[in-house]
């Protein structure tokens, strides 16, 4: 089969073991950055987070001097969790086992008995602090978007984002931003077809009814998708002409309108919603986007749905498995009706997202659907099997195949990309 | 709270509870007052002081947009459901509102005849009197469960 315009995927590469581990060495912790979190979500000295890169379990603080470090949450003695909490305060990290305890550094600089008692000798005479620290991690950030990597060799941060996905991050994180909340689904899928998913411009239509259902016309908007020279990473867009909400009226809630029973709600072909201040998109960006999905190979989307902001982190749990964390974000000059706006419109995306929720079923469809099909492949065809290339077209799955160019390449994997 | 009070609380939650696991939305959403709200909330969220939920209707008629959707325009794993509900503790009587919670079990049961649990939590209800009959004013869910599996897409 050829596979050169890696519009062929082998079902196999969904399930293999061994190619996992791969992955989580080549990749996860390879010559990639990773989404590590916000620096809102850390804003004192001694304000610390987990979360995973990879299966990689990670800690990061901020320290007294207003630095972020990122190390694995593993002791350099045991292997213990040095923090067991998801979020917190602290001045260090005290193992739970013996008590060794690190600084927000990461630096190694109590171990108890070291030096012996009750006649007993403590540890060796050589036994050098210096060098039991724990594992390090690179870190750097977009406005304060913090990225992360066990590499030493990789290019810098903003070299690998490229200028378009520099540029658009600097667009959604333009001021302070503030945490509104957390969501997180656990889905029984592999990891690279939820990259595929928020590469592809073709379900969206299809697979999730809820603007069509309820005459949210999207018809005369138009769309795009862009990728860096490498295409690994991918922005997908939809435009909202300015004439046509500035000539619209703002979605309200007809208060006076009788609520109607159900069965008269639920039927017809074209549905109206009865509340539809949900749908309200307020302005907020120098451009016309209404909906923007950046996606930075390998684990994370950041999401702008009109005024429904979201960071999304994806942690692999296995061929067959990855946790899916979105954070829930507006800006620090928000005003109380802007958050409240935007806490209403999260119920767009997330587990229970009105235009989200059926990512999971179709992800997991998939991944049972083609469990017993492993010698066999997907088919990734709309928009063409030629080149890859940035396009302007509604139906495009054309990011999906320049995902897979560069999964070949990063996995010395045959054919290479180019 | 005398009985007969309690005994009312308790069933407009075993209410609550067959008319979701009966899919008889209609009958749900009459278990709420004109003038209500239900949101269903991670616990990681109020753990942390932060007001981002997974579900959040502000009005009765964005609830029943929830509801039409479901039937109408969403697509999900096909399922179904069995609440499990404690006894309710009488949080507050207040005389015209009661606010009562609830530790709840979900299951979920697919086509293979598979059960899992899909939640557990506490519902946080604050309910009143209206023409004689007692609903719901506002239903707040804790997600203990915080970690959704798979999705969300039925209110709990």
């Amino acid at each position: 089969m050829d596979r050169s315009g890696f519009d062929r995927i082998p079902y196999a590469w969904y399930h293999d073991e061994a190619l996992y581990r791969l992955e989580i060495e080549r990749i996860f912790e390879g010559e990639t950055w990773s989404f590590l979190g916000l620096e809102a979500e850390i804003p004192n000295a001694g304000d610390f987070r987990r979360t995973f890169v990879g299966e990689a379990p990670i800690v990061y603080n901020r320290a007294g001097d207003g630095r972020v470090h990122a190390f694995v949450n593993r002791c350099s003695h045991r292997g213990a969790l040095i923090q067991r909490e998801n979020f917190g305060n602290v001045s260090a990290h005290v193992c739970l086992y013996h008590s060794w305890t690190y600084d927000l550094a990461g630096d190694l600089v109590a171990v108890p008995h070291r030096h012996g008692v009750g006649g007993s000798p403590g540890m060796p005479d050589d036994f050098d602090m210096a060098c039991h620290a724990l594992r390090k991690l690179r870190v750097d950030g977009v406005n304060g978007v913090l990225f992360v990597t066990f590499s030493d060799t990789v290019e810098p941060l903003r070299d690998y984002l490229g200028p378009t996905h520099v540029a658009h991050l600097e667009r959604l994180f333009r001021g302070p931003v503030r945490v509104l909340g957390y969501q997180r689904q656990a889905v029984r899928s592999n990891w690279k077809a939820y990259l595929e998913n928020v590469r592809d411009h073709y379900h969206g239509a299809l697979l999730h009814g809820f603007q069509s259902t309820f005459g949210i016309n999207r018809s005369t908007h138009d769309c795009g998708s862009r990728m860096d020279p490498k295409r690994r990473h991918s922005l997908l867009f939809v435009r909202q002409p300015r004439e046509e909400y500035e000539n619209a009226p703002a979605p309200a809630l007809d208060a006076d309108a009788p609520l109607r029973p159900l069965a008269e709600a639920a039927e017809g072909a074209r549905l109206a919603l009865q509340d539809p201040t949900l749908l309200r998109f307020d302005r907020e960006f120098d451009d016309d986007r209404s909906t923007t999905m950046c996606s930075i190979f390998p684990n994370s989307t950041f999401q702008q749905i009109r005024n429904a902001l979201a960071a999304r982190q994806i942690r692999p749990r296995g061929p067959g498995a990855f946790d899916l964390v979105f954070t829930i974000f507006g800006y620090e000059d928000d005003s109380e009706e802007m958050t409240a706006h935007r806490l209403r419109q999260a119920n767009m995306a997330g587990p229970a997202g009105y235009v989200s929720l059926e990512d999971a079923e179709a992800l997991e469809s998939c991944q049972t659907g083609h469990r017993a099909g492993e010698s066999d492949m997907s088919v990734v065809e709309m928009g063409g099997r030629g080149p890859i290339r940035d396009g302007d077209e509604k139906l495009d799955d054309v990011m999906i195949r320049g995902f897979w160019s560069h999964y070949c390449d990063i996995m010395g994997l045959d054919p290479r990309g180019g | 709270m005398d009985l007969e009070r309690r005994a009312r609380v308790e069933a407009l939650i075993a209410e609550s509870s067959a008319a979701l696991d009966n899919e008889d939305w209609q009958a749900w959403l009459d278990l709420f007052h004109d003038e209500c709200a239900y949101r269903i909330v991670p616990l990681e969220n109020l753990q942390q002081g932060l007001p981002g939920s997974v579900m959040l209707c502000e009005t009765k008629k964005a609830l029943s947009d929830r509801i039409v959707s479901l039937l109408r325009a969403n697509t999900f794993n096909p399922h179904t459901t069995r609440h499990i509900t404690g006894p309710p503790r009488i949080a507050a009587d207040r005389g015209e509102r009661i606010e009562a919670e609830t530790n709840y079990a979900l299951y979920q049961t697919d086509v293979e005849g598979v059960s899992r649990l899909f939640a557990v939590g506490c519902y946080r209800d604050t309910m009143g009197v209206f023409d004689g009959a007692l609903k719901f004013v506002e239903r707040l869910v804790v997600l203990d469960t915080f970690s959704i599996p798979t999705l969300l897409a039925k209110p709990v």
